[in-house]
């Protein structure tokens, strides 16, 4: 860097030695000048004052004295030599010694005097020529040594060099002080920015202000601003700090909860992108997860059905066709990975809910939100929670079986030869749904829809549901596609079934129970010899179930159904007449009854106001009973609700193209499969399945079905069946056919 | 009114969407399968939005969706597919076909009339 400092001393210096070279060339040409006319004054004396001297010897004719005259002349100081001419030119005398150098230049007369170089020695010599009487005698010259005014010359010279510099030099010198004092401020004031520039966080102190002028004032103006300055950037300073600190604090914060989190969490950009930060159940689950990867083809390693869902999704948000919670809800629920079974759910980040939250330092506003052209909540990010729930999935399953064991278990204590008669009916279906041993898809239907009520009523849970999984997809898919819901009943079943078996033993179906009251009838029968036929007809009917049992069941079937309803306020009155019936015939006819008694709680029982209105009691009725009229045997069930609406029904069986719309075909389209009163599917009726299949049933034993219902007033229905062999009326009665009586 | 055709072979379906769609104001047109549906969005120039079953009889959902699109009278008629969580192949070739989505059974009764009426409000006007 040049320093004005140094341009200003270059200047000086320049002009110092400018001024010296004038004053050398003035003051040389000065003193030559006095010095050459002294000397000439000089020379012209001393030739004056020889050739005042030689004059009279001259015109004498004495060459003589001449000669002593001009040897006289060689004392003088710096005299060289010194001859005598005579007006012709000649040579008259002459102090050269041995013989007058004939090269010697003569001196013109016209002029005072003459410099030369003597031949030879080559010394520079001054020849002063003065005429004697006025040249008519001739002319003296004289030689003057020109060395010692040469040589005091030189030395004038040197001095005159040496003071001109010293003064210049001095000069400059105090110059240079004063200039340096004077920049000396511009000095500091370069320093202190200089200083600054490399290191801006350095510490700054105020510069000294030593004078009011410009520079003075520039520092003043200096000082000011960089104090200013650091006093904004030490606050700046702190506030970053601060910020820094606090940010660190959250990020520690949020690590520490992301760290600890049960629960997988991970953002994926509206182009499927993931974001590197994910909390480290994710790590540890699925491996770290890489910023910027498509998380559908990432999480698609692990669980490619996912994956594929997850893109598909995605897809689907991005063409923004749906409103995106109905596409996000239809991204995939549930995540398979090496045995375990994740659930994942879906939170929509807009860039109305992502901006970050107050900082604790309390001074950080939130950044002013996006304007968005139409003023909706644009989704930015996806927020997946993905959460294992795999040991949930397997307790709540171990929970479930247990308490479907125990349920099983209480009902077996209760009625176990209802259970065992469901499970043989079950079995029986399971062979059937299994090996295809069904005469059509409607018939598939029916089995399945059976063993979901029976299930049910037995409260076997998974069954039921497993079996309502598999209606819903009968009714979605058709009959094709049916594989992994049958696969989850089998698995349902195959679990169950060996523990039930389990709790019975294996000799349970070969005993045959006899109640106190039928031995004791018995016995006295035997007692007062009665017919043997007739007490055999006895004895026989203890392998026949009394219908009073069956009854019982079936009002344990109607509170539960009640229950699952949230009807259970429902009043049961069992008329069973002391009949019985042979079990495993009746068996499918109760099997299926079960839909008539679903329907009876479903479709039966209106609400509380509904029936206050209509001036019925407050608690609905369902009246079930088992009777003999005439040679029928006669199963009934009644309730006091709302009746069967036939207009809707039939409105429902045509437009579903069911029914011809016969008006005497009415009873048969309760019947018609896929036809229901119901509005809803609910999952205890409304399939339209159930009361079809009981009416088969009934025809199946040679019965008949009699529906009576009107618009307001309930329903009841009879199925008659024949009185034979399989139904008993009770000993009572069968003494009384043999003429006996029964008691004494 | 806005008329919404739902194409199912499951009565039961039809009737669940056909209550929750005229509860939110819409009328409702029934097809049992895809011939059907096909047949009423033929004769029916005010169908609004068609929602479709996957396995049909006669004709099935794919189909349907196929052979609807493919007139250039339909190119804006929002069709939505109703299916189970089982196979993504299907969808895929749905949404290939030109339906604009799909709903999963059981759906959200709410729901499935917010996407009703948002792909009904954004169809683009046709001249």
């Amino acid at each position: 860097m040049k320093s004005i400092f140094a341009k200003l001393m270059t200047l000086q210096l320049l002009c110092a030695v400018l001024a010296t070279a004038i004053l050398w060339t003035l003051s040389e040409r000065s003193f030559k000048d006095s010095m050459s006319s002294g000397f000439v004054a000089n020379g012209q004396t001393v030739a004056e004052s020889i050739a005042n001297s030689v004059e009279r010897h001259l015109a004498n004719r004495d060459l003589t004295s001449v000669q002593s005259a001009l040897d006289a002349s060689l004392k003088i100081p710096d005299v060289e030599w010194a001859y005598v001419t005579a007006p012709d030119g000649q040579v008259l005398a002459d102090t050269f010694v041995p013989d007058f150098p004939q090269a010697l230049p003569r001196s013109d007369t016209g002029k005072s005097w003459l410099a030369i170089r003597m031949p030879g020695t080559n010394k520079p010599v001054a020849i002063f020529t003065h005429p004697a009487l006025a040249g008519i005698a001739g002319s003296v010259h004289v030689g003057f040594s020109q060395e010692g005014l040469l040589a005091s010359m030189a030395r004038m010279k040197v001095l005159l060099l040496t003071t001109v510099a010293v003064v210049i030099f001095l000069l400059t010198a105090i110059v240079g002080l004063v200039t340096r004092r004077v920049i000396a401020p511009v000095r500091a004031l370069t320093r202190a920015s200089s200083a600054l520039a490399d290191d801006l966080t350095g510490e700054f102190q105020a510069l000294p202000v030593s004078s009011a002028d410009e520079i003075g004032m520039l520092t003043a103006s200096f000082n000011r601003m960089t104090l200013e300055r650091q006093g904004y950037r030490k606050n700046l300073e702190a506030r970053v700090l601060e910020r820094t600190e606090a940010l660190r604090e959250n990020q520690r914060d949020m690590r520490m909860i992301l760290n600890n989190l049960e629960q997988g969490l991970v953002t994926v950009n509206m182009d499927g992108q993931m974001s590197s930060e994910a909390s480290r159940a994710v790590a540890v689950w699925f491996g770290a997860p890489a910023g910027g990867q498509n998380f559908a083809a990432w999480i698609g390693q692990r669980d490619a059905n996912f994956g594929d869902w997850f893109g598909l999704g995605l897809e689907t948000m991005q063409e923004g066709l749906l409103p995106a919670e109905m596409a996000l809800s239809q991204l995939p629920g549930r995540l398979q990975d090496g045995g375990k079974t994740y659930s994942v759910h879906y939170q929509l980040i807009t860039n109305e809910n992502n901006e970050p939250g107050e900082i604790s330092s309390g001074e950080c506003t939130a950044a002013p939100r996006v304007p968005v052209a139409d003023g909706k909540a644009r989704p930015e990010k996806i927020l997946v929670i993905i959460t294992d729930i795999t040991t949930i999935l397997s307790k709540d399953a171990a929970e479930r079986h247990q308490s479907e064991l125990l349920q099983l278990f209480l009902h077996l204590t209760h009625d176990k030869p209802g259970v065992l008669e469901f499970l043989a009916e079950a079995d029986e279906i399971m062979k059937a749904l299994r090996n295809g041993q069904y005469d059509s898809f409607v018939h598939r239907k029916r089995l399945v829809h059976t063993l979901k009520g029976n299930a049910a009523i037995f409260e076997m849970v998974s069954v039921s549901t497993a079996c309502h999984e598999l209606e819903n997809a009968m009714a979605e898919e058709g009959e094709q596609g049916l594989e992994p819901a049958m696969a989850a009943l089998n698995h349902a079943w195959n679990r169950i079934r060996p523990e039930i078996q389990h709790l019975i033993g294996e000799t349970s179906q070969t005993s045959i129970e006899i109640e106190p009251d039928d031995y004791e009838c018995i016995h006295r029968a035997l007692r007062d010899r009665i017919d043997a036929s007739v007490v055999t007809r006895m004895l026989e009917s203890c392998r026949l179930e009394p219908t009073g049992r069956r009854l019982a069941r079936i009002e344990q079937q109607i509170m539960a159904l009640a229950e699952r309803t949230g009807k259970s306020n429902v009043s049961v009155a069992l008329e069973p007449n002391d009949l019985r019936a042979d079990r495993s015939r009746f068996a499918p006819f109760w099997s299926e009854f079960i839909h008539v008694l679903r329907n009876a709680v479903d479709h039966g029982i209106e609400d509380r106001d509904v029936r206050l209105k209509a001036g019925k009691p407050e608690r609905p009725l369902i009246r079930v009973a088992t009777a003999i009229d005439g040679d029928r045997f006669v199963v009934t069930i009644e309730d006091d609700g709302p009746g069967v609406d036939w207009e809707r029904l039939l409105d429902k069986a045509e437009k579903s193209g069911l029914a011809s719309g016969e008006d005497g075909a009415a009873l048969k389209r309760e019947f018609i499969p896929g036809v229901s009163s119901k509005e809803t599917v609910t999952e205890v009726s409304g399939r339209g399945i159930g009361m079809a299949a009981v009416a088969d049933a009934c025809r199946a034993l040679g019965g008949t079905m009699d529906v009576k219902s009107q618009w307001g007033a309930g329903v009841r229905i009879d199925f008659r069946f024949p009185k034979d062999d399989a139904v008993y009326e009770g000993h009572n009665v069968t003494l009384q056919s043999a003429m006996i009586p029964a008691t004494k | 009114m806005r008329t919404i055709l739902i194409v199912d072979d499951s009565a039961a379906v039809r009737q669940h969407v056909a209550m929750v769609l005229r509860r939110a104001g819409f009328q409702l047109a029934e097809a049992a399968n895809g011939q059907e549906g096909l047949d009423m969005v033929d004769s029916n120039r005010d169908i609004d939005l068609v929602i479709c079953d996957i396995n049909m009889p006669k004709m099935n959902g794919l189909e349907m969706v196929e052979k609807v699109k493919g007139k250039p009278e339909n190119k804006t008629l929002p069709i939505l597919m109703l299916t189970t969580e089982g196979d993504i192949s299907l969808i895929k070739r749905a949404k290939l076909a030109g339906a604009v989505g799909w709903i999963v059974k059981p759906f959200n009764a709410a729901r499935l009339a917010e996407t009703v009426i948002h792909l009904i409000d954004s169809r683009p006007v046709t001249g």
